[in-house]
């Protein structure tokens, strides 16, 4: 029984030997699914969804993850296990998924807030929805508000490295009190 | 050419000529229409400001986005240059500062961007800003505007853009025929377009070579050798000449062609104003005035992009290599061509004393003959007029017409005088042209004639027949002296040669024209049909010999220094505008226009003068013959009907034609600078 079990399980590996890079990236995608959720639509609050993110995007925020140019909580510690090539990999992957956005419930009050916040200092970067990104932005329509405000926290601090000069201008120049309101606006689009 | 100022001064006296003179206003006022389009160089810096026209185009259409939106990517000192899509790096920085005090300061970056109609907006961008256009717009709204100055500065810009159109640059490449050679933003830095008068002006002017020599790479380093380049480039000389100075800046067309040669002559003088007139002056000059680019222009002898200092080695004009140049088009050009002054000014007389002084000469002549010969006109139409007034003077007798005539001139002298005066005339037309290459009218008898090659031919055809008869008429009056040289009396009332008779009827002639006395009578020359004769005699002898010095200027060069051009030239011109005058006012005045003949004498046509007015005119003749019973051999009949119709035909022609040339030369004259 051992031996059967042996033998099939170096079966196993020769099919994966053999297997494409592709299957690979699946199974190293796969790896992710626990906490973005599957083909990288998360399904939790203060987790991103990373399906359909521009793939520039994706593979310059890893990198600099994996060469501590770019503070994290949890991503810069898995990333740091990731090759460049398979950095690449999971970039092309993911941003070959459907971004799929989860519109989030908010109040009025908040959501015209957050479009008043928004329109002054975010549009033009995001689009006025979030779903139309400058080239170096991720979309951020139906993205998870909460996560998009634990981040945007990040973005507002200066002890945490954020490179993007400009986006963290950004940040910074929202009052304290319109950051829930633009999270909550940008989270609340699925369009 | 010599008279520049003897002109102005010509044309003061010329205002007092009775005739013409309201035919030749005429002629001013409709000659006075802008005659070209071929434009000159944009404003200079060194312009006056035009206060507050920039203003004008700072009217911003309806901003949908805020320009501080844009600003945020395209002012960031910092991160001046991003990566494009594909993968090109691009500098998209603007230095705000900059923009705000363009004249398109206040205008909204998408009102010129304007496919940006959202933000972000598509990277790359096409180019598609409709500076045309838009200023169009700008300045037809500004139409029906009451305050012109508002629009003063628009039209100026409207002007440019529609050259712009009409130039090289405006047409599609030949490489890719999907772009233009040059389109605005090629040459303007759109967000750093200075009012007149400001730095960004300064600067963009002192950048001129720079620019251009992006696409003219091979001009730009001749250029940039030259004395224009150097003092543009080492001393900041924001005066002297960059490449739109010449070139103009917006109607920039081909350098090979007539008009672009023309204008960038045109636009040397804009600061070598001296050079230009003294070469507007010379016969390369007025060639070049009438529209024709195939006589020599400042850069085929000083050379365009590589002009330097006639005193450096390497210049084309400098001593050692100007015979080289000269060469270009006088194939035989020889070293006696560095004695030419190109640029010889005869109202300078340090620099061109010979130049100054025949100018001086010819000024005292003209002028003391015009105005010794106009008071003697207008004293004598005085005189007659009054006389008719009072019922006295000489008047036909219609009861009884003569029916005799006095043979004055034999069959030769008549042919003699008929082509003298044809040639003349042509003479002066050809010649003229010329001299007034300034006026329309100059320019139409050249287009007229088939260019200035054809007009040089006429006038050289003309000079032979001309002179060819002059010489002629020396031969026949050798002969007939020679004939007659046992009895010749060379001093008196039958001959030519004036003498001290002449000056006694003058002087008897002036008292009557003060009514202090009886008309004097005279022999069979009066004194003025002695300086009738003797003045183009003289005329001849100058102008034949200066036209025969010109006749075939390398030939003549080979033989004598270059500045017998400059002089001959002067002379010839000179002499030749006296004659036109005097021939077309005193001339006529004396023979055709006094009230006893008026309209006109024929004479010189018929040869026979009726025996009444003969009598008149040269009683003392009268008397001697009869007194010698000779009279009767010199009586003739009454030319028939046909030759007096004839010959009062081809005197009314040749008076015509003279008055007409006489108007073009006042017109020339007064319009002369
Ligand atoms: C243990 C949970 C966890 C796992 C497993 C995980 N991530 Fe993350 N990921 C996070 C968290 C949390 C963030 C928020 C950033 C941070 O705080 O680290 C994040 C953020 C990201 C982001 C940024 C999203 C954005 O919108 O900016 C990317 C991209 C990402 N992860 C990719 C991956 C990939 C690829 C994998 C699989 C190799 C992966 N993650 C596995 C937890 C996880
Ligand atoms: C100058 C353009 C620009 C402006 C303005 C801008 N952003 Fe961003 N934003 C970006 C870019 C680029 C990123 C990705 C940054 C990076 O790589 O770190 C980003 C990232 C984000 C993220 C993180 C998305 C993710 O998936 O991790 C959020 C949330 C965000 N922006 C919200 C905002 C809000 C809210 C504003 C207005 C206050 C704003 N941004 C203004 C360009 C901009």
């Amino acid at each position: 029984m051992t031996k059967t079990k042996t033998l099939l399980a170096l079966a196993l590996i020769g099919v994966c030997a053999t297997a494409s890079a592709r299957g690979d990236i699946e199974m190293l995608a796969r790896t992710c699914n626990g906490c973005h959720g599957v083909g990288g639509v998360s399904v939790g609050l203060s987790m991103p969804s990373i399906g359909g993110l521009p793939k520039e995007y994706l593979r310059n925020i890893m990198k600099q993850w994996k060469y501590d140019e770019r503070s994290a909580i949890t991503m810069n510690r898995i990333v740091k296990g990731l090759s460049d090539d398979e950095i690449d990999a999971l970039a092309a992957h993911f941003a070959k998924q459907r971004w799929v956005p989860a519109p989030q419930q908010a109040s009025a009050a908040l959501l015209a807030k957050g479009k008043s916040a928004i329109s002054e200092n975010c549009e033009d970067c995001h689009g006025f929805t979030g779903s139309d990104p400058d080239v170096d932005a991720p979309r951020i329509n139906g993205q998870w508000a909460k996560y998009m405000e634990l981040e945007l926290a990040k973005y507002r601090d200066p002890r945490f490295k954020m490179p993007h000069r400009k986006m963290k201008k950004a940040a910074q120049d929202m009052k304290p009190a319109e950051v829930p309101a633009a999270a909550g606006y940008f989270g609340a689009q699925d369009k | 050419m010599a008279a520049r100022n003897a002109r102005g001064l010509f044309a003061g006296l010329a205002a007092a000529a009775l005739i013409m003179i309201a035919g030749a206003a005429a002629a001013a006022a409709a000659g006075a229409a802008p005659t070209t389009t071929v434009p000159t160089t944009g404003t200079p810096v060194s312009d006056p400001r035009t206060t507050g026209a920039g203003e004008a185009t700072a009217s911003p259409p309806p901003p949908s986005i805020a320009n501080h939106r844009c600003l945020r990517c395209h002012a960031d000192p910092l991160e001046k240059e991003v990566i494009q899509p594909d993968g090109r790096r691009k500098n998209i920085y603007m230095d705000p500062e900059v923009f705000k005090h363009s004249v398109h300061g206040k205008v909204a970056c998408n009102g010129c961007h304007s496919d940006v109609t959202k933000l972000p907006h598509k990277k790359p961008l096409a180019r598609s800003i409709g500076c045309i256009e838009c200023h169009q717009q700008q300045r037809d709204k500004l139409k029906d505007d009451p305050d012109p100055k508002k629009r003063e500065r628009l039209d100026i810009v409207v002007q440019q853009t529609d050259n712009y159109l009409h130039s090289a640059h405006a047409r599609p490449n030949p490489k890719d025929q999907s772009r233009v050679n040059a389109a605005c933003h090629d040459c303007h830095d759109a967000h750093n377009i200075g009012k007149p008068g400001e730095l960004a002006r300064a600067e963009h002017r002192l950048k001129n070579p720079e620019v251009c020599g992006r696409c003219h790479d091979k001009q730009k380093t001749d250029y940039l050798g030259s004395v224009h380049g150097k003092a543009v480039v080492e001393k900041k000389d924001e005066k002297s000449a960059v490449c739109s100075d010449c070139h103009t800046t917006h109607n920039i067309v081909s350098p090979k062609t007539d008009p672009m040669q023309m204008a960038i002559t045109r636009n040397c003088g804009d600061c070598h104003k001296n050079a230009r007139k003294t070469y507007m002056a010379s016969y390369h000059g007025q060639v070049n005035q009438l529209g024709y680019a195939n006589t020599a222009k400042c850069f085929d002898c000083h050379s365009g992009h590589k002009m330097q200092k006639v005193d450096d080695p390497t210049s084309t004009v400098h001593t050692n290599n100007r015979v080289e140049s000269c060469k270009n088009c006088h194939k035989n050009a020889t070293a006696s061509f560095l004695a030419f002054q190109p640029h010889g000014d005869p109202d300078n007389r340090e620099k061109y004393p010979g130049l100054y002084w025949a100018k001086r000469f010819m000024q005292v002549l003209i002028f003391g003959v015009m105005i010794f010969f106009w008071v003697h006109v207008l004293l004598w139409l005085y005189r007659e007029a009054m006389d008719r007034i009072r019922g006295k003077g000489f008047r036909e007798n219609l009861d009884q017409p003569d029916i005799v005539y006095f043979r004055r001139f034999s069959p030769v002298w008549r042919w003699i005088h008929a082509l003298f005066a044809i040639s003349t005339m042509v003479l002066i037309l050809t010649g003229t042209s010329l001299l007034f290459s300034h006026t329309d009218w100059a320019k139409a008898v050249v287009v007229f004639l088939g260019g200035p090659k054809m007009e040089g031919i006429v006038h050289r055809t003309a000079a032979v027949i001309w002179l060819s008869i002059f010489l002629f008429h020396l031969g026949v009056v050798t002969r007939n002296i020679w004939r007659a040289r046992k009895t010749f009396a060379w001093f008196g009332g039958t001959s030519l040669v004036p003498g001290l008779n002449d000056l006694k009827d003058l002087k008897n002639m002036f008292k009557w024209f003060l009514g202090r006395a009886e008309r004097p009578e005279f022999c069979h020359w009066t004194y003025w049909q002695k300086f009738d004769y003797w003045a183009p005699f003289w005329g001849a002898t100058i102008i034949g010999t200066s036209g025969a010095i010109l006749f075939m200027p390398e030939k003549t060069a080979a033989i004598l220094p270059g500045w017998v051009f400059n002089i001959a030239t002067l002379v010839h011109a000179e002499e030749a505008l006296l004659a036109a005058v005097f021939l077309n006012t005193v001339h006529f005045f004396n023979v055709h226009f006094r009230p006893e003949r008026f309209p006109m004498s024929t004479t010189i046509f018929t040869g026979a003068i009726p025996i009444e007015e003969f009598k008149h005119d040269h009683r003392l003749e009268y008397e001697r013959l009869v007194a010698l019973g000779e009279l009767e051999k010199h009586l003739v009949r009454r030319p028939s009907r046909r030759v007096d119709l004839a010959s009062s035909f081809l005197a009314s022609v040749l008076i015509i034609a003279g008055l007409t040339l006489l108007t073009l030369v006042l017109y020339g004259l007064a319009t002369a600078n």
